[in-house]
Protein backbone atom coordinates (compact mmCIF):
# COMPACT_ATOMS: atom_id res chain seq x y z
CA UNK A 1 0.00 0.00 0.00
CA UNK A 2 1.41 3.60 -0.93
CA UNK A 3 1.53 6.30 1.39
CA UNK A 4 1.29 9.95 0.85
CA UNK A 5 3.21 11.81 1.95
CA UNK A 6 0.41 13.87 3.96
CA UNK A 7 0.19 10.28 6.09
CA UNK A 8 4.05 10.27 6.58
CA UNK A 9 4.24 13.37 8.42
CA UNK A 10 2.90 13.81 11.79
CA UNK A 11 0.06 16.35 12.09
CA UNK A 12 1.72 18.69 14.84
CA UNK A 13 4.58 19.40 12.09
CA UNK A 14 2.35 19.17 9.04
CA UNK A 15 0.67 22.89 11.12
CA UNK A 16 3.73 23.78 11.76
CA UNK A 17 5.32 23.40 8.49
CA UNK A 18 2.04 25.30 7.08
CA UNK A 19 2.16 28.41 9.06
CA UNK A 20 6.08 28.49 8.70
CA UNK A 21 4.90 28.16 4.22
CA UNK A 22 2.39 31.26 5.34
CA UNK A 23 4.60 33.12 7.58
CA UNK A 24 7.55 33.17 5.28
CA UNK A 25 5.02 33.81 2.41
CA UNK A 26 3.82 36.92 3.85
CA UNK A 27 7.27 38.30 4.75
CA UNK A 28 7.91 38.12 1.76
CA UNK A 29 5.43 39.87 0.18
CA UNK A 30 5.56 42.73 3.07
CA UNK A 31 9.78 42.66 2.02
CA UNK A 32 8.19 43.34 -1.88
CA UNK A 33 5.90 45.89 -0.55
CA UNK A 34 7.79 47.67 1.27
CA UNK A 35 10.71 47.78 -1.34
CA UNK A 36 8.45 49.29 -4.07
CA UNK A 37 6.53 51.59 -1.32
CA UNK A 38 10.41 52.95 -1.09
CA UNK A 39 10.82 53.17 -4.58
CA UNK A 40 7.87 54.86 -5.15
CA UNK A 41 8.38 57.40 -2.68
CA UNK A 42 11.73 58.11 -4.13
CA UNK A 43 10.38 58.69 -7.20
CA UNK A 44 7.78 61.04 -6.00
CA UNK A 45 10.93 62.84 -4.26
CA UNK A 46 13.10 62.88 -7.26
CA UNK A 47 9.65 64.24 -9.88
CA UNK A 48 9.57 67.05 -6.60
CA UNK A 49 13.43 67.75 -7.25
CA UNK A 50 13.62 68.11 -11.22
CA UNK A 51 10.48 70.21 -10.57
CA UNK A 52 12.83 72.55 -7.95
CA UNK A 53 15.53 72.07 -10.54
CA UNK A 54 13.45 73.51 -13.55
CA UNK A 55 12.42 76.26 -11.04
CA UNK A 56 15.74 77.30 -10.72
CA UNK A 57 16.56 77.38 -14.05
CA UNK A 58 13.28 79.59 -14.89
CA UNK A 59 14.44 81.90 -12.22
CA UNK A 60 18.12 82.25 -13.70
CA UNK A 61 17.31 82.76 -17.68
CA UNK A 62 15.41 85.32 -15.87
CA UNK A 63 18.44 87.17 -14.47
CA UNK A 64 20.15 86.28 -17.51
CA UNK A 65 17.69 88.32 -19.13
CA UNK A 66 17.70 91.18 -16.34
CA UNK A 67 21.41 91.30 -16.85
CA UNK A 68 21.00 92.00 -21.05
CA UNK A 69 18.28 94.29 -20.85
CA UNK A 70 19.86 96.41 -17.30
CA UNK A 71 23.49 96.60 -19.91
CA UNK A 72 21.48 97.28 -22.72
CA UNK A 73 19.05 100.04 -21.34
CA UNK A 74 21.33 101.78 -18.56
CA UNK A 75 24.95 101.25 -20.50
CA UNK A 76 25.82 99.91 -16.76
CA UNK A 77 29.18 97.73 -17.28
CA UNK A 78 28.43 95.51 -14.31
CA UNK A 79 25.56 94.55 -15.97
CA UNK A 80 27.52 92.96 -19.01
CA UNK A 81 30.04 90.63 -16.39
CA UNK A 82 26.60 89.61 -14.25
CA UNK A 83 25.53 88.87 -18.02
CA UNK A 84 28.08 86.82 -18.69
CA UNK A 85 28.82 85.20 -15.23
CA UNK A 86 24.99 84.36 -14.80
CA UNK A 87 24.95 82.99 -18.70
CA UNK A 88 28.00 80.63 -18.39
CA UNK A 89 26.90 79.55 -14.86
CA UNK A 90 23.25 78.33 -16.12
CA UNK A 91 24.56 76.84 -19.86
CA UNK A 92 27.63 74.80 -17.36
CA UNK A 93 24.75 73.68 -14.74
CA UNK A 94 22.05 72.80 -18.18
CA UNK A 95 25.30 70.43 -19.50
CA UNK A 96 25.47 68.73 -15.98
CA UNK A 97 22.05 68.70 -15.19
CA UNK A 98 21.43 65.57 -13.06
CA UNK A 99 16.92 65.59 -13.62
CA UNK A 100 16.60 62.24 -12.01
CA UNK A 101 14.02 59.40 -13.53
CA UNK A 102 13.63 61.02 -17.08
CA UNK A 103 12.59 59.47 -19.73
CA UNK A 104 13.48 59.83 -23.57
CA UNK A 105 10.54 62.38 -23.81
CA UNK A 106 11.66 64.78 -21.19
CA UNK A 107 15.28 64.41 -22.10
CA UNK A 108 14.71 65.47 -25.18
CA UNK A 109 12.37 68.79 -24.31
CA UNK A 110 15.74 69.36 -22.23
CA UNK A 111 17.87 69.13 -24.58
CA UNK A 112 15.55 71.13 -26.79
CA UNK A 113 15.61 74.38 -23.99
CA UNK A 114 19.23 73.44 -23.56
CA UNK A 115 20.05 74.38 -27.45
CA UNK A 116 16.79 77.27 -27.21
CA UNK A 117 19.57 78.86 -24.51
CA UNK A 118 22.37 78.55 -26.86
CA UNK A 119 20.63 80.14 -29.26
CA UNK A 120 19.78 82.89 -27.06
CA UNK A 121 23.58 83.41 -25.49
CA UNK A 122 24.24 83.94 -29.39
CA UNK A 123 21.27 86.48 -30.00
CA UNK A 124 22.50 88.36 -26.84
CA UNK A 125 25.67 88.65 -28.04
CA UNK A 126 24.94 89.74 -31.44
CA UNK A 127 22.60 92.29 -29.85
CA UNK A 128 25.92 93.33 -27.40
CA UNK A 129 27.88 94.08 -30.43
CA UNK A 130 25.18 96.15 -32.54
CA UNK A 131 24.96 98.21 -29.11
CA UNK A 132 28.47 98.87 -29.53
CA UNK A 133 28.44 99.66 -32.85
CA UNK A 134 25.38 101.87 -32.15
CA UNK A 135 23.47 100.24 -34.86
CA UNK A 136 19.88 100.76 -33.59
CA UNK A 137 17.83 98.86 -36.06
CA UNK A 138 20.29 95.62 -35.65
CA UNK A 139 20.25 96.12 -31.76
CA UNK A 140 16.25 95.75 -32.02
CA UNK A 141 15.82 92.90 -34.16
CA UNK A 142 18.95 90.83 -32.08
CA UNK A 143 17.25 92.32 -28.64
CA UNK A 144 13.50 91.80 -29.72
CA UNK A 145 14.87 87.90 -30.95
CA UNK A 146 16.47 87.50 -27.03
CA UNK A 147 12.89 87.95 -25.71
CA UNK A 148 11.46 85.59 -27.65
CA UNK A 149 13.77 82.89 -27.26
CA UNK A 150 13.72 83.39 -23.82
CA UNK A 151 9.52 82.73 -23.80
CA UNK A 152 10.14 79.72 -25.96
CA UNK A 153 12.40 78.81 -23.27
CA UNK A 154 9.55 79.64 -20.20
CA UNK A 155 7.01 77.59 -22.39
CA UNK A 156 9.40 74.56 -22.77
CA UNK A 157 10.42 74.59 -19.07
CA UNK A 158 6.28 74.84 -18.06
CA UNK A 159 6.08 71.73 -20.41
CA UNK A 160 8.65 69.94 -18.29
CA UNK A 161 6.90 71.03 -15.47
CA UNK A 162 3.94 69.48 -16.13
CA UNK A 163 5.38 66.40 -17.87
CA UNK A 164 6.71 65.71 -14.05
CA UNK A 165 4.25 66.57 -12.18
CA UNK A 166 2.36 64.13 -14.52
CA UNK A 167 4.74 61.54 -13.34
CA UNK A 168 4.65 62.33 -9.82
CA UNK A 169 1.02 61.80 -9.87
CA UNK A 170 1.40 58.50 -11.50
CA UNK A 171 3.94 57.56 -9.14
CA UNK A 172 1.22 58.87 -6.14
CA UNK A 173 -1.67 56.70 -7.50
CA UNK A 174 0.99 53.73 -7.26
CA UNK A 175 1.88 54.36 -4.01
CA UNK A 176 -1.70 54.72 -2.75
CA UNK A 177 -1.99 51.29 -4.47
CA UNK A 178 0.47 50.08 -2.47
CA UNK A 179 -0.74 51.55 0.77
CA UNK A 180 -4.37 50.06 0.00
CA UNK A 181 -2.34 46.62 -0.64
CA UNK A 182 -0.63 47.13 3.39
CA UNK A 183 -4.06 47.89 4.56
CA UNK A 184 -5.49 44.16 3.54
CA UNK A 185 -2.57 42.69 4.73
CA UNK A 186 -2.88 44.11 7.93
CA UNK A 187 -6.63 43.04 8.15
CA UNK A 188 -5.30 39.89 7.23
CA UNK A 189 -3.41 39.36 9.94
CA UNK B 1 -8.28 15.48 9.36
CA UNK B 2 -5.37 15.09 6.95
CA UNK B 3 -7.49 15.69 3.68
CA UNK B 4 -8.82 18.87 5.48
CA UNK B 5 -5.71 19.94 6.38
CA UNK B 6 -4.31 19.60 2.64
CA UNK B 7 -7.25 21.66 0.90
CA UNK B 8 -6.77 24.02 3.76
CA UNK B 9 -3.06 23.92 2.21
CA UNK B 10 -3.90 24.44 -1.11
CA UNK B 11 -6.29 27.02 -0.45
CA UNK B 12 -3.83 29.11 1.44
CA UNK B 13 -0.85 28.91 -0.99
CA UNK B 14 -3.08 30.18 -3.71
CA UNK B 15 -3.99 33.06 -1.86
CA UNK B 16 -0.65 33.44 -0.93
CA UNK B 17 0.68 33.49 -4.42
CA UNK B 18 -2.24 35.86 -5.23
CA UNK B 19 -1.17 38.27 -2.18
CA UNK B 20 2.52 38.05 -3.93
CA UNK B 21 1.65 38.49 -7.36
CA UNK B 22 0.02 41.97 -6.31
CA UNK B 23 3.12 44.21 -5.33
CA UNK B 24 5.09 42.85 -8.38
CA UNK B 25 1.77 44.34 -10.93
CA UNK B 26 1.90 47.84 -9.13
CA UNK B 27 5.35 48.03 -10.51
CA UNK B 28 3.72 50.11 -13.41
CA UNK B 29 6.63 52.59 -13.54
CA UNK B 30 7.99 53.57 -16.91
CA UNK B 31 10.91 50.86 -17.87
CA UNK B 32 12.61 53.64 -19.68
CA UNK B 33 13.00 55.87 -17.06
CA UNK B 34 16.61 56.48 -16.30
CA UNK B 35 18.46 58.19 -13.32
CA UNK B 36 21.63 60.82 -13.83
CA UNK B 37 22.92 63.31 -16.33
CA UNK B 38 19.99 64.30 -18.79
CA UNK B 39 22.88 64.77 -21.67
CA UNK B 40 24.43 61.29 -21.24
CA UNK B 41 20.67 59.65 -22.53
CA UNK B 42 21.16 57.55 -25.73
CA UNK B 43 20.25 60.74 -28.02
CA UNK B 44 17.81 59.99 -30.92
CA UNK B 45 17.58 62.26 -33.53
CA UNK B 46 15.31 64.89 -32.63
CA UNK B 47 12.77 66.22 -35.20
CA UNK B 48 9.88 68.67 -35.17
CA UNK B 49 7.04 68.55 -37.56
CA UNK B 50 4.55 71.28 -37.76
CA UNK B 51 1.32 71.19 -39.33
CA UNK B 52 -1.84 73.04 -40.60
CA UNK B 53 -4.42 71.74 -41.92
CA UNK B 54 -8.77 71.18 -41.14
CA UNK B 55 -8.95 67.64 -40.93
CA UNK B 56 -8.59 66.39 -37.51
CA UNK B 57 -8.29 62.36 -38.81
CA UNK B 58 -6.18 63.68 -41.30
CA UNK B 59 -3.54 65.40 -38.42
CA UNK B 60 -4.21 62.00 -36.50
CA UNK B 61 -3.12 59.52 -39.37
CA UNK B 62 0.12 62.27 -40.23
CA UNK B 63 1.24 61.34 -36.51
CA UNK B 64 0.49 57.54 -36.24
CA UNK B 65 2.87 57.45 -39.32
CA UNK B 66 5.29 59.99 -37.60
CA UNK B 67 5.25 57.94 -34.52
CA UNK B 68 5.74 54.70 -36.10
CA UNK B 69 8.67 55.66 -38.08
CA UNK B 70 10.32 57.57 -35.10
CA UNK B 71 9.94 54.31 -33.00
CA UNK B 72 11.20 52.43 -35.67
CA UNK B 73 13.89 54.37 -36.54
CA UNK B 74 15.12 55.48 -33.29
CA UNK B 75 13.99 59.03 -33.62
CA UNK B 76 12.23 61.42 -31.58
CA UNK B 77 9.70 63.71 -33.16
CA UNK B 78 7.73 66.69 -31.76
CA UNK B 79 4.55 67.26 -33.30
CA UNK B 80 3.09 70.90 -33.89
CA UNK B 81 -0.41 70.39 -35.23
CA UNK B 82 -2.61 73.62 -36.41
CA UNK B 83 -5.61 75.03 -37.73
CA UNK B 84 -5.19 76.45 -41.41
CA UNK B 85 -6.31 79.83 -40.26
CA UNK B 86 -3.42 79.56 -37.62
CA UNK B 87 -0.60 80.01 -40.10
CA UNK B 88 0.94 82.61 -37.78
CA UNK B 89 1.24 79.78 -34.90
CA UNK B 90 2.98 77.62 -37.58
CA UNK B 91 5.86 80.14 -37.84
CA UNK B 92 6.20 80.31 -34.56
CA UNK B 93 6.85 76.83 -34.32
CA UNK B 94 9.34 76.62 -37.30
CA UNK B 95 11.12 79.65 -35.13
CA UNK B 96 10.87 77.48 -32.52
CA UNK B 97 12.26 74.37 -34.19
CA UNK B 98 15.19 76.38 -35.65
CA UNK B 99 15.93 77.95 -32.15
CA UNK B 100 16.10 74.55 -30.57
CA UNK B 101 19.00 73.70 -33.24
CA UNK B 102 16.58 70.64 -34.04
CA UNK B 103 18.26 67.56 -36.30
CA UNK B 104 15.62 68.26 -39.04
CA UNK B 105 12.11 69.70 -39.84
CA UNK B 106 9.33 68.34 -41.11
CA UNK B 107 6.31 70.91 -42.35
CA UNK B 108 3.49 71.72 -44.89
CA UNK B 109 3.20 74.63 -46.97
CA UNK B 110 0.67 76.86 -45.56
CA UNK B 111 1.62 79.57 -47.26
CA UNK B 112 4.65 79.21 -49.28
CA UNK B 113 6.39 83.09 -48.86
CA UNK B 114 6.54 82.54 -45.34
CA UNK B 115 7.65 79.09 -45.36
CA UNK B 116 9.94 79.45 -47.86
CA UNK B 117 11.92 82.39 -45.12
CA UNK B 118 11.85 79.40 -42.74
CA UNK B 119 13.22 77.12 -45.12
CA UNK B 120 16.23 79.63 -45.82
CA UNK B 121 16.59 80.65 -42.25
CA UNK B 122 17.07 76.37 -41.58
CA UNK B 123 19.21 76.13 -44.39
CA UNK B 124 21.65 78.49 -43.29
CA UNK B 125 21.76 76.94 -39.59
CA UNK B 126 22.61 73.65 -41.12
CA UNK B 127 18.80 72.41 -40.51
CA UNK B 128 17.52 70.21 -43.10
CA UNK B 129 14.02 70.48 -44.49
CA UNK B 130 11.40 68.38 -45.75
CA UNK B 131 8.29 69.72 -46.82
CA UNK B 132 5.02 67.83 -47.31
CA UNK B 133 1.49 67.77 -48.95
CA UNK B 134 2.72 70.64 -51.13
CA UNK B 135 6.26 71.09 -52.68
CA UNK B 136 8.52 74.93 -52.71
CA UNK B 137 10.92 73.24 -55.04
CA UNK B 138 12.80 76.63 -55.64
CA UNK B 139 13.78 76.55 -51.91
CA UNK B 140 16.51 74.66 -50.22
CA UNK B 141 14.47 71.65 -48.61
CA UNK B 142 15.92 68.74 -49.02
CA UNK B 143 13.19 66.74 -50.04
CA UNK B 144 9.00 66.91 -50.67
CA UNK B 145 6.40 63.88 -49.77
CA UNK B 146 3.78 64.93 -52.02
CA UNK B 147 0.95 63.38 -53.69
CA UNK B 148 1.69 63.42 -57.70
CA UNK B 149 -1.03 65.92 -58.59
CA UNK B 150 -1.03 64.53 -62.49
CA UNK B 151 -1.78 61.02 -61.46
CA UNK B 152 -4.23 62.79 -58.73
CA UNK B 153 -6.29 64.53 -61.50
CA UNK B 154 -5.82 61.10 -63.83
CA UNK B 155 -7.70 58.83 -61.34
CA UNK B 156 -10.40 61.64 -61.21
CA UNK B 157 -10.85 61.25 -64.97
CA UNK B 158 -10.96 57.94 -64.89
CA UNK B 159 -13.75 57.98 -62.47
CA UNK B 160 -15.59 60.82 -64.13
CA UNK B 161 -15.33 58.38 -66.82
CA UNK B 162 -16.78 55.71 -65.00
CA UNK B 163 -20.16 58.05 -63.42
CA UNK B 164 -21.12 59.41 -66.27
CA UNK B 165 -20.71 56.63 -68.88
CA UNK B 166 -18.77 58.63 -71.28
CA UNK B 167 -20.81 61.69 -71.47
CA UNK B 168 -20.42 64.97 -69.54
CA UNK B 169 -19.91 68.24 -68.97
CA UNK B 170 -17.34 68.67 -66.23
CA UNK B 171 -16.35 71.90 -64.36
CA UNK B 172 -13.09 72.59 -63.06
CA UNK B 173 -11.91 74.92 -60.79
CA UNK B 174 -8.53 76.78 -61.13
CA UNK B 175 -6.99 79.01 -58.23
CA UNK B 176 -4.57 81.44 -57.64
CA UNK B 177 -3.31 80.01 -54.14
CA UNK B 178 -3.23 77.14 -55.04
CA UNK B 179 -2.54 77.47 -58.83
CA UNK B 180 0.07 75.19 -59.88
CA UNK B 181 -1.03 72.17 -57.78
CA UNK B 182 -4.36 72.34 -59.46
CA UNK B 183 -3.43 73.06 -62.82
CA UNK B 184 -1.48 69.56 -62.76
CA UNK B 185 -4.25 67.82 -61.27
CA UNK B 186 -6.82 69.23 -64.25
CA UNK B 187 -4.56 68.74 -66.68
CA UNK B 188 -4.52 64.76 -65.73
CA UNK B 189 -8.11 64.61 -65.46
CA UNK B 190 -8.49 66.11 -69.06
CA UNK B 191 -5.71 63.66 -70.43
CA UNK B 192 -7.53 60.94 -68.71
CA UNK B 193 -10.74 62.22 -71.04
CA UNK B 194 -8.93 63.03 -74.16
CA UNK B 195 -10.32 60.13 -76.18
CA UNK B 196 -13.68 60.72 -74.74
CA UNK B 197 -16.06 62.55 -78.00
CA UNK B 198 -18.71 62.71 -75.22
CA UNK B 199 -16.91 64.54 -72.85
CA UNK B 200 -16.00 68.19 -72.66
CA UNK B 201 -14.70 70.58 -69.97
CA UNK B 202 -15.45 73.73 -69.01
CA UNK B 203 -12.20 75.96 -66.88
CA UNK B 204 -13.44 78.44 -63.95
CA UNK B 205 -10.99 80.47 -61.79
CA UNK B 206 -11.48 81.55 -58.40
CA UNK B 207 -10.07 84.83 -57.49
CA UNK B 208 -9.56 83.93 -53.10
CA UNK B 209 -10.87 80.27 -52.94
CA UNK B 210 -13.34 79.51 -50.28
CA UNK B 211 -15.83 77.67 -49.58
CA UNK B 212 -18.48 80.65 -49.99
CA UNK B 213 -16.71 81.85 -53.06
CA UNK B 214 -17.17 78.25 -54.71
CA UNK B 215 -20.79 78.10 -53.39
CA UNK B 216 -21.05 81.26 -55.13
CA UNK B 217 -19.71 80.15 -58.41
CA UNK B 218 -21.17 76.77 -58.21
CA UNK B 219 -24.83 78.78 -58.35
CA UNK B 220 -23.47 80.84 -60.99
CA UNK B 221 -22.86 77.81 -63.22
CA UNK B 222 -26.28 76.37 -62.39
CA UNK B 223 -28.14 79.73 -63.51
CA UNK B 224 -25.70 80.42 -66.81
CA UNK B 225 -24.23 77.18 -67.91
CA UNK B 226 -27.02 74.50 -67.23
CA UNK B 227 -25.12 72.03 -69.70
CA UNK B 228 -22.37 71.38 -66.83
CA UNK B 229 -23.37 68.01 -65.47
CA UNK B 230 -20.99 67.23 -63.38
CA UNK B 231 -17.93 68.84 -61.19
CA UNK B 232 -13.92 67.93 -60.46
CA UNK B 233 -13.21 69.33 -57.42
CA UNK B 234 -9.78 69.21 -56.90
CA UNK B 235 -9.92 70.45 -53.39
CA UNK B 236 -12.07 70.18 -50.08
CA UNK B 237 -13.09 73.81 -50.31
CA UNK B 238 -14.34 73.20 -53.50
CA UNK B 239 -15.49 70.42 -52.96
CA UNK B 240 -18.10 71.60 -50.07
CA UNK B 241 -18.62 74.93 -51.56
CA UNK B 242 -20.20 72.88 -54.67
CA UNK B 243 -21.64 70.46 -52.86
CA UNK B 244 -23.45 72.93 -50.29
CA UNK B 245 -24.74 74.69 -53.57
CA UNK B 246 -26.32 71.57 -55.32
CA UNK B 247 -27.85 70.76 -51.81
CA UNK B 248 -29.41 74.29 -52.02
CA UNK B 249 -30.36 74.24 -55.72
CA UNK B 250 -31.47 70.70 -55.42
CA UNK B 251 -29.08 70.10 -58.60
CA UNK B 252 -27.95 66.76 -56.58
CA UNK B 253 -28.53 64.93 -59.94
CA UNK B 254 -24.76 66.23 -60.62
CA UNK B 255 -21.95 63.97 -60.73
CA UNK B 256 -18.72 65.51 -58.50
CA UNK B 257 -15.57 64.05 -58.25
CA UNK B 258 -14.36 65.73 -55.17
CA UNK B 259 -11.27 65.55 -53.13
CA UNK B 260 -10.54 65.24 -48.91
CA UNK B 261 -12.03 62.88 -46.49
CA UNK B 262 -13.81 65.35 -43.21
CA UNK B 263 -16.36 63.99 -41.97
CA UNK B 264 -19.26 65.98 -44.19
CA UNK B 265 -17.52 64.92 -47.29
CA UNK B 266 -17.40 61.19 -46.03
CA UNK B 267 -21.35 61.80 -45.28
CA UNK B 268 -22.33 63.11 -48.51
CA UNK B 269 -20.49 59.93 -49.98
CA UNK B 270 -22.69 58.09 -48.10
CA UNK B 271 -25.89 59.67 -48.91
CA UNK B 272 -24.85 59.45 -53.11
CA UNK B 273 -24.53 62.86 -53.96
CA UNK B 274 -20.68 63.07 -53.96
CA UNK B 275 -19.42 60.19 -56.16
CA UNK B 276 -16.67 59.52 -55.39
CA UNK B 277 -13.41 61.62 -52.96
CA UNK B 278 -9.52 60.98 -53.92
CA UNK B 279 -7.83 61.33 -50.47
CA UNK B 280 -4.09 62.01 -49.96
CA UNK B 281 -2.59 59.40 -47.24
CA UNK B 282 -1.24 60.92 -44.28
CA UNK B 283 -0.35 58.23 -42.69
CA UNK B 284 2.25 57.21 -45.47
CA UNK B 285 3.40 60.57 -46.17
CA UNK B 286 4.24 61.15 -42.04
CA UNK B 287 6.19 57.79 -42.02
CA UNK B 288 8.40 58.52 -45.25
CA UNK B 289 9.19 61.97 -44.07
CA UNK B 290 10.82 60.45 -41.15
CA UNK B 291 12.47 57.69 -43.23
CA UNK B 292 14.02 60.39 -45.43
CA UNK B 293 14.64 62.82 -42.65
CA UNK B 294 16.85 59.61 -41.18
CA UNK B 295 18.55 58.05 -43.93
CA UNK B 296 19.56 61.78 -45.31
CA UNK B 297 21.00 62.26 -41.33
CA UNK B 298 22.84 58.96 -41.78
CA UNK B 299 24.26 60.61 -44.63
CA UNK B 300 22.14 58.72 -47.37
CA UNK B 301 20.90 59.94 -50.65
CA UNK B 302 17.56 60.64 -50.74
CA UNK B 303 15.07 61.87 -54.01
CA UNK B 304 14.24 65.03 -54.26
CA UNK B 305 10.27 64.26 -54.60
CA UNK B 306 8.37 61.41 -53.29
CA UNK B 307 5.08 60.66 -54.49
CA UNK B 308 2.36 59.00 -51.73
CA UNK B 309 -0.19 57.17 -52.62
CA UNK B 310 -3.90 58.48 -52.52
CA UNK B 311 -6.60 56.69 -51.56
CA UNK B 312 -10.76 56.51 -53.69
CA UNK B 313 -13.42 56.82 -51.16
CA UNK B 314 -16.34 55.34 -53.02
CA UNK B 315 -19.87 54.55 -51.74
CA UNK B 316 -18.63 51.13 -51.82
CA UNK B 317 -15.68 51.33 -49.50
CA UNK B 318 -17.11 54.70 -47.29
CA UNK B 319 -18.50 52.28 -44.86
CA UNK B 320 -15.56 50.87 -44.06
CA UNK B 321 -13.62 54.31 -43.61
CA UNK B 322 -16.44 55.52 -41.26
CA UNK B 323 -16.08 52.41 -38.84
CA UNK B 324 -11.99 53.16 -39.01
CA UNK B 325 -12.38 56.53 -38.11
CA UNK B 326 -14.92 55.47 -35.44
CA UNK B 327 -12.55 53.12 -33.95
CA UNK B 328 -9.62 55.03 -33.76
CA UNK B 329 -12.27 57.92 -32.06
Amino acid sequence: MRLHIWEIVPLKKRVIMGFSIVIILIGLLSGILYYNMLKTFHKVDDAYLNFNILKNYYYKIEKVSVALNGYLNENDRSYISAFYQEYDQLLEEMNNTQLLFVNRDTAMLFKNIKHMFESYGEEAEAAINEYRKRNLSGLSSSFSRTLKIKSYMQEGIYELMINFISQSEIFQKNLYSQLIVLRTIILFY
Amino acid sequence: MARYTKNLAYIASILILILLSIPFRLVNISSDSKKGNINNLNSPYRLFCVYSGSSDYYKYLLKEGLDDAASELNAWVKFYKFNSSEVDKHCEALDKAITAKVDGIITNVPLKNEIFNYIELAYNRNIPVITIEDDLSNSKRISSIVTNSYAYGKNAGRLMILATKGKATTALFDSNSNFSKNEIKNKGFIDAIKNYQEMNVEKYSVEEPSIIEYINLAQSIFINNPDVNSFFCPDIESTLGVVRAMVEFNKTNCIVIGSGDSQEILNYIKNGIIYASLVEDPYSIGYFSVDCMIKHLNGGSISESINSDVIIVTRDNVDNVLAERKDKD
